[in-house]
């Protein structure tokens, strides 16, 4: 049984207000592991391991390690000195560069959040059509430029990574080692890459009769799955996205309501 | 400018000449113990509870103790019923977690946000009632019926004081010392005894309000004059906050309130504690560090105040003089203590001074009748590491040290107090004042007789730590307290339960807790010892790595047959 796109981008939705709303470490971790879950779902092949992995290492790897490093919230717990203060110059400057608990704690959370989005992101993008895509977009958007813009970004997606892979490759052949002034170098030919096949798309989609202003096709029928898939992830999404708000706004003391205390108080500790 | 030039001088000769209060008995400054006993622990594990609150979530909120440091970074207590059937902790969480004897969870309470019962619980004589104060803007007390854990009671103190607190409830929920609180419970007889308290907390910026506040020592202390004849006045200046405190009694059979003290308004000051004597005739109580703006000489710290428990009128007040020049006002946290048949008083001040009162006569002459005095610390003068507190160069300066005291409480007729760890008299903002030497009377047991005679000390290894207002738990003769960290030197190694016989005069058990973290708090009840644990950062400094040892959960300990 398959999901339409619909329930599909419903599901990513969700994924996207519970990522921000939730804030208890335990609650972001299982949202991870099922987010996780709908990404093994669609079976990755070896080539799409490949792609989760550098979308997901590098985003939990340098936020954990940078927040560690750069918290400037408080309290901070040291958990390992990487310049003592008292070193010469670099610790009499900096005050010392800790890597902190908080910081690192902080960083999971922000990585976590983004990875639970992006390995549900992955799993929508690699078990729908162009077509499933463009439809439904057209739809919701009611705009077919736009549809069919997000959806070109999506696809050529992979194709930008390849080029950018090939850039990156015939810069180091051409004896640079370090990214930096020279990157300059590196972008340009990637520019005119993307400018050039978007060239190529455009005519392709004029010639074969693409009309932005062409009417709209009737929803798509939503199977008894759909339904409870898009029921489920709007009540979870919402409720708890409302009950977070409702949460923010007592701890900045703009809005309390005396009979939710108890709600707040399972909110603040573990929502 | 001659002027200026001519009043430091002249300061600076008062500060020389000018001789120490001295007490009629002096406790020698010495590391040897007086008939100490060191013996073999016999304190076992009987059982613990799981995790009362998540190490992640109070790792994050940086709610441990820290090795380094004197301050309570986190909070929590355990009280248990006389009968020995329950026993009831709470958490800075906001929870009240029952267990009965075996540590099985037998009720669990939650308050909801901004409602904190994390300061005060007591359990009725009878074990009949658990009455749970929780520090909110109205400032709360609910008292269960133990048999069926329903709510029987439910008060709101804000209105004897100053009306809801300023402080938010979110305010409330991360420092729930700045709501409205009761400070204190105590059951007697048929009646409870409440003290409340009220911090004035600025709206805007949802912190208290400080004031700097100038008073004639020799208008509030005349006895003073004696020592400086050649002064006519002795000013003196510091910083104060504003609260407001009352103390209710409460009948425990209609729940109803008795009567209220001061009946023409709220104390100007904090009241931390509240005693009586066995058959509840009498009622004491102090006041703690705030003083009042309008009329400091009205209300201000240190001051002892012996009431009828029966009507809330005060037999006579001891206004206990500063220990000056280190000293410009007097603090009392712990609570004074009656022997069982009201005849002495016993009260011991921050600086640790101990003085003990004929309270009959005190009623008769309706004032203070000092029968002798003792000091467990005198001022000596030492180095005194200065750190600012938002970074910065350290300096180290030359200063006092003293070791702060407090009254452990009566037992067998014997007056029990202690010291806790070495701090400095210095005072600047901003700064961390850190002794680079210990006092060598710090971290001590002391057991007089009711005549003064010094009958026994023995040491413990740490600061005693004040999860209850009083950090010592007492079931007849034994008396146990939770030691943590000792700050001068950031020694975790010998943190744990220290327990005595102040009868037999002797050490009989000690659990160290190094692997279970630092004690909050204990409470006994016959060989039954109970104590709440928290996470500690063992590390020597904060720019060390961080070395955080235990959890936040209940203990329970077993103390075997006390050693020969």
């Amino acid at each position: 049984m398959r999901l339409s796109f619909t329930a599909k981008l419903t599901l990513l939705a969700a994924f996207n207000i519970l990522a921000i709303a939730l804030d208890y470490l335990p609650n972001l971790i299982a949202l991870t592991v099922v987010a996780v879950v709908i990404w093994a779902v669609a079976r990755p092949s070896g080539d799409r391991l490949k792609l989760t992995a550098l979308v997901v290492i590098p985003s939990v790897w340098s936020v954990v390690i940078l927040q560690g490093l750069f918290y400037t919230g408080w309290p901070k717990t040291v958990i390992f000195t990487i310049i003592p203060p008292e070193t010469p110059v670099a610790g009499w400057l900096t005050g010392g560069v800790y890597l902190t608990y908080q910081g690192m704690l902080y960083g999971l959370r922000q990585s976590l959040r983004i990875i639970s989005v992006a390995f549900v992101g992955l799993a929508v993008v690699w078990t729908s059509t162009e077509r499933e895509i463009v439809a439904e977009l057209r739809r919701l958007l009611k705009n077919a430029a736009l549809s069919v813009g997000v959806t070109i970004s999506v696809r050529f997606f992979d194709i930008f990574t390849q080029d950018a892979k090939a850039s990156m490759v015939a810069y180091r052949t051409a004896g640079n080692r370090r990214l930096g002034v020279g990157m300059f170098r590196l972008i340009v030919p990637l520019a005119v890459q993307v400018l050039r096949r978007s060239y190529v798309v455009t005519l392709a989609l004029i010639t074969r009769g693409f009309n932005p202003r062409a009417r709209i096709s009737a929803a798509t029928r939503l199977g008894v799955l759909d339904l409870v898939v898009i029921t489920a992830s709007l009540a979870v999404a919402t409720t708890i996205g409302l009950l977070k708000l409702l949460t923010l706004l007592y701890i900045i003391d703009v809005l309390y309501i005396p009979q939710l205390r108890e709600l707040y108080w399972y909110v603040v500790n573990y929502v | 400018m001659g002027v200026m030039v001519a009043a430091i001088i002249a300061g600076l000769l008062i500060l020389l000449k000018m001789p120490m209060s001295k007490p009629s008995a002096t406790i020698p400054n010495a590391t040897a113990s007086l008939r100490s006993s060191a013996a073999a622990p016999e304190i076992a594990l009987a059982w613990q509870s799981p995790q009362l609150i998540e190490r992640h979530w109070l790792m994050e909120r940086g709610m441990y103790q820290r090795a380094w440091a004197w301050d309570t970074f986190i909070k929590g207590i355990v009280q248990v019923s006389p009968d020995g059937k329950y026993v009831a902790v709470g958490t800075q969480r906001g929870e009240v977690v029952v267990f009965d004897r075996n540590g099985r969870e037998v009720a669990k309470f939650t308050y909801g946000a901004g409602r904190v019962p994390y300061y005060v619980l007591e359990f009725s004589p009878d074990s009949k009632y658990l009455a749970v104060g929780i520090a909110s803007r109205e400032g709360e007390l609910i008292v269960y019926d133990t048999a069926t854990w329903r709510e029987v009671a439910h008060f709101n103190f804000s209105s004897y004081l100053k009306g809801p607190s300023n402080a938010t409830e979110s305010t409330i929920q991360k420092q729930p010392w700045n709501g409205v609180r009761p400070t204190f419970l105590l059951f007697r007889g048929d009646v409870l005894y409440v003290a409340v308290s009220e911090t004035y907390i600025d709206p805007k910026t949802q912190s208290p309000l400080y004031f700097k506040v100038a008073i004639d020592l020799f208008k509030l202390y005349p006895e003073l004059r004696r020592r400086f004849p050649n002064l006519t006045s002795y000013i003196a200046a510091r910083y104060a906050g504003i609260c407001w405190s009352r103390v209710l009694a409460i009948d425990v059979k209609t729940w109803r309130v008795r009567w209220v003290w001061p009946r023409e308004g709220p104390a100007e000051s904090m009241i931390p504690n509240l005693a009586s004597d066995t058959e509840g005739r009498y009622l004491s109580l102090t006041t703690w560090w705030y003083t009042s703006r309008s009329d400091p000489y009205r209300w201000h710290s240190g001051m002892l105040f012996v009431l009828n428990a029966t009507s809330g009128e005060v037999l006579y007040v001891f206004d206990v003089p500063p220990y000056v020049p280190y000293f410009n006002y007097t603090s009392t946290w712990t609570a004074p203590a009656f022997t069982p048949d009201g005849k002495y008083l016993a009260l011991a001040t921050g600086e640790g001074r101990v003085f003990v009162l004929d309270n009959l006569r005190s009623i008769a002459e309706r004032r203070p009748a000092v029968l002798w005095t003792a000091s467990l610390s005198e001022v000596l003068p030492a180095q005194v590491l200065l750190i600012p507190t938002k970074g910065g160069e350290t300096k180290v300066i030359q200063s006092y040290i003293y070791t702060y005291g407090g009254l452990a409480g009566v037992a067998n007729n014997r007056i029990i107090a202690y010291t806790s760890n070495t701090y400095a008299t210095y005072w600047a903002p901003g700064v961390e004042r850190k002794p680079v030497m210990q006092h060598p009377n710090q971290t001590k047991l002391f057991v007089f007789d009711l005549n003064g005679t010094l009958l026994y000390i023995d040491k413990f290894f740490g600061m005693p730590m004040y999860g209850k207002v009083v950090p010592f738990a007492t079931s007849g003769c034994l008396m146990a307290v939770g030691v943590g960290n000792d700050w001068v030197t950031s020694d975790v190694s010998m943190m744990g339960v220290y327990v005595w016989d102040v009868c037999r005069l002797a050490q009989v058990g000690r659990f160290l807790t190094s692997k279970y973290g630092v004690p909050l708090d204990v409470a006994i009840s016959g060989n039954r010892i109970y104590v709440l644990t928290g996470p500690i950062n063992a590390a020597p400094s904060e720019t060390a790595p961080a070395n955080i040892i235990g959890e936040y959960q209940l203990l329970a300990l077993e103390l075997g047959r006390p050693a020969g």
